[in-house]
């Protein structure tokens, strides 16, 4: 712990707890000193303060010291009184305005960073002006009657010799009643030690005069007493001080007169000598002196044990007295104010033990007297006393809270008291390092006045940052509770200068209210103080503020607008962050070799196309063919990695803008900035006048209305957008820029204009560099950051196309004729043009030929006789690169339109990628070949769900029955099934039942929405050798189409020729199946118009047509050999004249390539099933008995077939029918032949029986077949019978 | 009888990771950022108290006129080994105007709860 004298309570205490000497003086002393330009006091009081005055005192019990450090406070005695409340506020605004103006510069510097502040010391960091006001707030509460240590200890009387009558004078002087309250009120002791100073000027006479005067005021007024002053020995007045002793008195308008300019060495030095004199010789004696009286008077009445007694008798009796308030509640005489004299005079000469025990007797008097006000202050001075003393620290502090507390107490008379008290106190706590507490002492006692408590809150809030560890968040808070309460007294300065440190503190932070107010309110502030760039700044922070109130977001904005508008300037601000720029979704699109008919095509990603273009596009490995070449007149290095564009193509930027309010914003003139330097002017990029990323750091800067954006119009174009948006919105804008002349083009960023008044600019790359935003989409492995640089190129031609028609919506199996439609704008041919598909199932190339006839009806058989009938051309199909006829590509000039074939083949969502692939003729160019990318989304709805299912025939070799589901899967459209064909060869098709028409305006194939609809065909195998029925199929190509629709003006469609064909080829490459048969499977296509009946919808001009393709249906069962059984169904027979015998016959076909051996068994048992028949039959359905089950049974697997017929074998029962004959037969079969086996059964009575109780097998004949390797082939198998009714009916006897 | 409470939850870096007007005093607009106020202030006095008690709950441990912080310290610092950066050391602070202690005491237990459970979703998988 320090010396508690040299901590800055102790040398406060040392300055204001001092000696006070009241100076009177006539008019003419003054006059004198003013030629010096200051007053009497002001001329004396650097020479009252002595550091090292080294005069001995005795204590009241004699202990010897010696005092060193002393001051003697002068006042004129129209001073010694307290002031006016007014007076004291003035003069507290008047410390504080001057403070502000002196530190306004201060408040443009750099913000200190809040690490710097901590380190910073204490004396640096707090406002020297604190000091200032903490004494004028002291000076405020002095000359209290209730403390002894600010009435004056003596009086100097100074009288000019060129008074008349000067000793006269003097008498005068302390005679009039001029003369404090203090002395007149009996608060003090109004005989005072008087010192008696003759001024002489030696300016206006000789000094002869003024030794006469001195020797008559010595034997007037006594020798030691009196004493002469000459002053202005200077003859010129041009005396020049080394050190100035009076520099705290200077002040601004006396500049150019020196201050003590007619003082010489000789005078200060006589000033020095007075003072001294009268310090040491007078008040110091005089003090003591009175405090040796004091202290025995005091020990006779109030030491010892009878004397307090006494005393306290004596108080009791005393609160009866009723107080008298206008009246000075003690006299100079009374014992309290005597002890009270003598602790403070104890205090004053450094005595603190005997001050401290004078106010302890004191004290409790006081407390009893209830005299607050006394009690309080002498509770104050004891707490300075233990203070001095070094002693219990906790003592101290009671005092003082004590002291405070009480002040606080007596109410709004003592607010000047508390306010000392409080200072003291808290100046007390800082010096033991007890800062935290010292701040909860300036925030107790700030509070009533509110420029006091801003100064107040400050002090606390440096308290804060002092203490150990530093308590940053509350040193802000406190700075901005003090920085409002500046404002509220007009303070501007002040609030930004606090508001500035707490901004130290709060910068960055992530408490939003916080950052907001203060960013706001310090940016007003700045505003008004005419600072708008720091002003704007500030606010520019708060302008983002999406998570506020809508109120305080108006609030905010029309505080920004107003700012803007109070400068008249146009400011451009990097970084304005309304709108917000949301930085991933930048895009930037542009075209090198790449070329997009869509924006939707640009967005696809780029691996996509890549993939596409594959094997059209020449590799780079191809290009560089020859690195002489490539050397020569390729890209120069530097550019390699920047993009190419070509001059007269736009380049698009997307930028998506977000307004985080709940207010509306209009934002105009949005446009890109760009740098263009062509290659011949690099040296001098300045002279495009584009933005500067230097300069721009400083983050704002102002410019004219007109701007910049002309300078660069002969470079390159830009395009402006104008948008507003809405609360919360989300607007993307494409922005183009358009370069006219070869160079290097660099995108730098966009600007935008908000609300018609500030400028906004984000700077691409060092915001990307700074959000480290990776763009990533279009290509994962470069940033936006890589595309932003391109080298502009020399124009080439660049091809447009469009598709045209293509719907959005479509149904499943939807078939149309689409035109393409290339341009060349240019006048530049191209050449070699190769065009691909990514879904030639959905979209494939026509002949342009198509172009000229109608669809669909061409497509109908009747027109197709008329032209040449085009076939499928296989090799055409297999190639997926389509080249356009030479011809074609390099002659034209007109647009050309080309035929394309789109089927919506499958439901769901289909993107469609069509590449085309072009060279240009210009073999300069660093870009030798172009390709135009195109992009559609097709929505394919499902319309008719199909499902065929093929069963042998029961009754025929070579024919099966199809049957064939269509439901309708829309909700409202309708559909008419037009045709049903089958493509393969080997197969003819024909309706199972002829066709009857439903309504009257409803035909078989009329599918309502939701609708299903089943039909069943007979389809014949054309393709059988040795047969008889084969020759009346033959006589067509075998392709059969079967039409399912009333009217018979509509022909059939031809589905031999594209684009059936063609769809029909990709559909089977689509549909293929690995568990591939036998080879016998069959392949439909079904056609449907669709009927649309709603009529909101513009009628088609073309009827649409719908194709949907089944293939690879399977054919017939799993076993390589088919029979049938032929025989009569129904027979009548007298079975009196004995049993029926019938004659069956079967046909067996073998399907295979090779021989094979087949063998019947027929056996003589009956699966159970026929009883059960039986017994129905005798019920009475005797003819026209159909059995229900037979389609099912058909379907049904042999194997399964086999197990049924095994369960149903029963020994017991007997068989109504046996066979006849051999049970068993063997026959041979060429490959692809037919044989015919007799069978014959025997019936026994009437009934409808079920000849299935046989069995084939079969198996290859060895050796006859050369293609034996394949060892996984079935080689042998066995069918059961398949049912066959006979019904046998009693003849009826004629 | 209208009351004030701001209740704020500030995860280890002070960063607040919750704010909510909870008190029935009708919306004021001022009186959004004066709370933050408080409350960040509050922060320094926390952190001088929380290493010096070994309780979660520090009852009204600044005041600024007559509203009252009071705080509850999650024992994060005890388990971090555990617990990952989202729990270690975070405080729920309430700003309030009532005395009504048992109560802030209970509401801060329920809040710790709840914020222990949505915080640890993520240890769902590893357990």
């Amino acid at each position: 712990m320090v010396d508690p004298a040299n901590t800055k309570l102790g040398r406060m205490l040392l300055d204001q707890i001092s000696p006070a000497v009241m100076v009177l003086r006539t008019p003419l002393v003054e006059d004198s000193c003013r030629r010096n330009d200051l007053s009497l006091i002001e001329m004396l009081s650097p020479y009252s303060t002595f550091s090292n005055i080294d005069v001995p005192v005795r204590t009241a019990s004699d202990q010897p010291y010696r005092l060193r450090k002393f001051k003697l406070r002068l006042f004129y005695n129209s001073d010694i009184r307290q002031r006016s409340t007014e007076a004291a506020k003035e003069r507290l605004k008047q410390v504080i305005t001057h403070a502000g103006d002196k530190e306004i510069s201060e408040l443009c510097s750099r913000q200190a960073e809040i690490e710097s502040v901590i380190t910073t010391s204490a004396q640096e960091l707090v406002p020297s002006w604190f000091q200032n006001f903490n004494k004028e707030l002291i000076d405020a509460a002095a000359f209290s009657e209730h403390e002894a240590f600010d009435h004056p200890v003596a009086c100097l009387v100074a009288v000019s010799t060129k008074d008349k009558d000067p000793i006269g004078k003097f008498v005068d002087l302390f005679n009039t009643t001029q003369l404090p309250h203090l002395l007149n009120d009996g608060s003090m002791d109004p005989k005072i030690l008087k010192y008696y100073l003759l001024v002489h000027d030696n300016q206006e006479g000789m000094q002869e005069k003024a030794t006469g005067i001195l020797a008559e005021m010595r034997s007037t007024f006594g020798a030691s007493d009196c004493r002469l002053l000459c002053i202005n020995s200077s003859v010129d007045g041009t005396e020049e001080h080394q050190q100035n002793s009076w520099a705290s008195h200077e002040n601004g308008a006396s500049n150019e007169k020196q201050i003590g300019c007619f003082l010489n060495k000789d005078d200060v030095e006589e000033l020095r000598n007075t003072m001294h004199d009268f310090s040491s010789k007078h008040i110091i004696p005089l003090m003591e002196l009175k405090i040796r009286v004091l202290n025995q008077q005091v020990s006779a009445t109030r030491k010892g044990f009878r004397n307090q007694i006494k005393n306290l008798w004596w108080r009791k009796g005393k609160d009866d007295v009723p107080e008298n308030p206008s009246a000075p509640m003690y006299t100079f005489n009374s014992t309290e104010s005597q002890i009270r004299v003598l602790g403070d005079y104890a205090f004053m000469l450094r005595d603190y033990e005997l001050a401290l025990s004078n106010y302890r007797l004191i004290s409790t008097d006081y407390k009893l007297d209830k005299a607050l006000k006394h009690y309080a202050g002498v509770q104050e001075m004891m707490g300075l006393a233990y203070f001095m003393l070094d002693q219990s620290r906790k003592d101290a502090e009671y005092c003082m809270e004590n002291a405070f507390t009480t002040y606080a107490k007596i109410g709004s008379s003592c607010r000047r008291n508390v306010t000392r008290c409080g200072i003291w106190w808290a100046e007390m706590l800082k010096a033991r390092d007890q800062y935290k507490d010292a701040a909860g002492v300036y925030f107790r006692f700030s509070g009533e006045e509110p420029l006091n408590s801003a100064v107040m809150l400050e002090q606390a809030a440096y308290c804060f940052l002092m203490s150990t560890p530093a308590m940053l968040r509350k040193y802000g808070f406190h700075l901005v509770l003090s920085g409002d309460l500046y404002k509220k007294c007009d303070q501007i300065k002040h609030a930004v200068r606090t508001y500035r440190g707490a901004l130290s503190v709060f910068k960055g932070t992530a408490w939003s209210h916080i950052r907001d107010h203060v960013h706001f309110h310090i940016g007003k502030w700045y505003a008004l103080l005419g600072m708008f760039d720091e002003g704007i700044k500030h606010v520019l922070e708060v302008l983002a503020c999406g998570h506020q109130a809508k109120l305080t977001q108006e609030l905010f904005l029309s505080e920004f607008f107003q700012i803007i508008q109070e400068t008249g300037k146009t400011f451009e601000v990097l970084r304005l962050q309304l709108p917000v720029i949301n930085f991933p979704s930048i895009k930037v699109m542009f075209e090198d070799h790449r070329t997009y008919a869509s924006p939707a095509a640009a967005n696809v990603e780029e691996s996509l196309w890549q993939a596409l273009e594959e094997d059209m596009t020449p590799s780079v490995a191809g290009l560089k063919s020859n690195w002489l070449e490539l050397q020569s007149k390729v890209l120069p290095k530097k550019y390699k990695e920047s993009n190419v564009c070509i001059a007269g193509e736009a380049i698009k930027v997307e930028v998506s803008f977000r307004n985080p309010l709940q207010i509306p914003i209009s934002v105009s003139n949005v446009s890109l900035i760009c740098k263009h330097s062509t290659e011949c002017d690099k040296s001098d990029p300045a002279s495009n006048g584009s933005l500067d990323e230097d300069k721009n750091d400083t983050g704002l800067r102002t410019v004219s209305v007109t701007g910049e954006t002309s300078t660069d119009a002969s470079l390159f174009d830009l395009s402006e957008v104008n948008i507003s948006m809405q609360s919360g919105e989300t607007v993307s804008v494409q922005l183009t820029v358009t370069p006219k002349v070869e160079g290097n083009l660099k995108l730098v960023g966009v600007r935008w204009k908000l609300s018609g008044s500030v400028i906004g600019i984000c700077n691409f790359q060092s915001d990307i560099v700074r959000k480290k935003v990776a763009k990533g989409k279009r290509k994962p492995k470069k940033s936006l950051k890589d595309n932003l640089e391109f080298l502009v190129i020399k124009s080439l031609p660049r091809l447009e196309g469009t598709i045209h028609n293509l719907p959005q919506t479509v149904y499943t199996g939807d078939l149309r004729c689409l035109t393409m439609e290339l341009r060349n704008p240019s006048k530049t041919p191209v050449k070699n043009l190769k065009m691909k598909i990514n879904h030639p199932r959905f979209l494939d190339i026509a002949d342009q030929e198509v172009m000229n006839f109608e669809f669909p009806t061409y497509l109908k058989k009747q027109a197709i006789s008329s032209r040449s009938c085009t076939t499928l051309d296989a090799s055409k199909t297999a190639k997926t690169v389509f080249m356009f006829p030479e011809n074609i590509a390099s002659s034209w000039q007109t647009p050309i339109k080309w035929p394309l074939w789109f089927r919506a083949a499958a439901s769901g969502s289909i993107s469609l990628y069509i590449t085309i692939y072009y060279e240009t003729e210009d073999v300069s160019s660093i870009i030798k070949y172009r390709t135009l990318r195109m992009h559609y989304n097709v929505e394919v709805l499902p319309s008719l769900e199909l499902s065929y299912r093929i069963s042998p025939s029961p009754s025929r070799l070579h024919e099966f029955l199809v049957r064939m589901d269509a439901t309708n899967k829309t909700s409202s459209q309708n559909f008419q099934v037009h045709q049903l064909s089958c493509v393969v060869d080997q197969w003819e098709l024909a309706l199972l039942q002829p066709m009857q028409p439903i309504g009257p305006n409803l035909s078989l194939g009329f599918l309502m929405a939701g609708q299903s609809l089943s039909c069943f065909f007979r389809l014949k195998n054309c393709k059988t050798r040795g047969s008889t029925e084969d020759k009346m199929s033959s006589l067509a190509k075998g392709i059969a189409d079967v039409r399912l629709v009333d009217s018979e003006s509509s022909g059939l469609f031809d589905t031999s020729v594209s684009p059936f064909d063609l769809f029909h080829h990709q559909e089977r490459l689509h549909q293929e199946r690995h568990d591939k048969g036998d080879g016998n499977t069959v392949d439909f296509i079904l056609i449907a118009e669709s009927q649309d009946d709603s009529d909101a919808e513009p009628p088609r001009t073309t009827a649409e047509i719908l194709s949907h393709y089944a293939c690879h249906c399977r054919v017939g069962s799993s076993s390589p050999v088919w029979w049938s059984m032929d025989g009569p169904r129904s027979v009548s027979h007298d079975f009196s004249s004995g049993f029926c015998e019938i004659n069956l016959n079967m046909t067996v076909y073998n399907s295979l390539e090779d021989a094979v051996s087949v063998r019947i068994n027929t056996l003589d048992s009956l699966p159970r099933s026929n009883s059960i028949t039986n017994t129905a039959s005798v019920s009475g359905y005797e003819y026209g008995w159909h059995d229900t089950s037979h389609l099912t049974d058909a379907k049904v697997t042999p194997d399964s077939m086999g197990g049924r017929v095994g369960k149903a074998l029963s020994p017991e029962s007997v068989s109504p029918f046996i066979w006849s004959g051999s049970c068993s037969t063997r026959i041979n079969l060429e490959p692809l032949s037919s044989a015919e086996v007799p069978l014959q059964i025997s019936v026994f009575c009437q009934g409808t029986f079920d000849v299935s109780n046989y069995s084939l097998q079969w198996n290859l004949l060895p050796g006859d077949g050369g293609d034996d390797g394949n060892e996984s082939r079935v080689r042998s198998g066995s069918c059961h019978g398949r049912p066959y009714h006979i019904t046998v009916l009693q003849k009826e006897q004629s | 009888m209208a009351s004030t409470a701001c209740f704020m939850i500030v995860s280890k870096n002070d960063i607040p990771i919750y704010e909510a007007e909870v008190g029935t005093v009708p919306k004021k607009e001022d009186a959004a950022h004066q709370h933050q106020f408080i409350l960040h202030a509050a922060l320094d006095i926390v952190q001088d108290t929380a290493w010096t008690t070994s309780a979660m709950f520090l009852k009204a441990i600044d005041r600024f006129n007559d509203l009252v912080v009071s705080v509850y310290v999650t024992a994060g610092h005890i388990l971090s080994f555990v617990m990952s950066d989202f729990i270690i050391h975070t405080r729920l602070m309430l700003l309030h105007d009532s005395r009504n202690e048992d109560g802030i005491k209970s509401f801060f237990q329920e809040v710790h709860e709840l914020y222990i459970k949505a915080s640890s979703v993520m240890f769902y998988n590893l357990i």
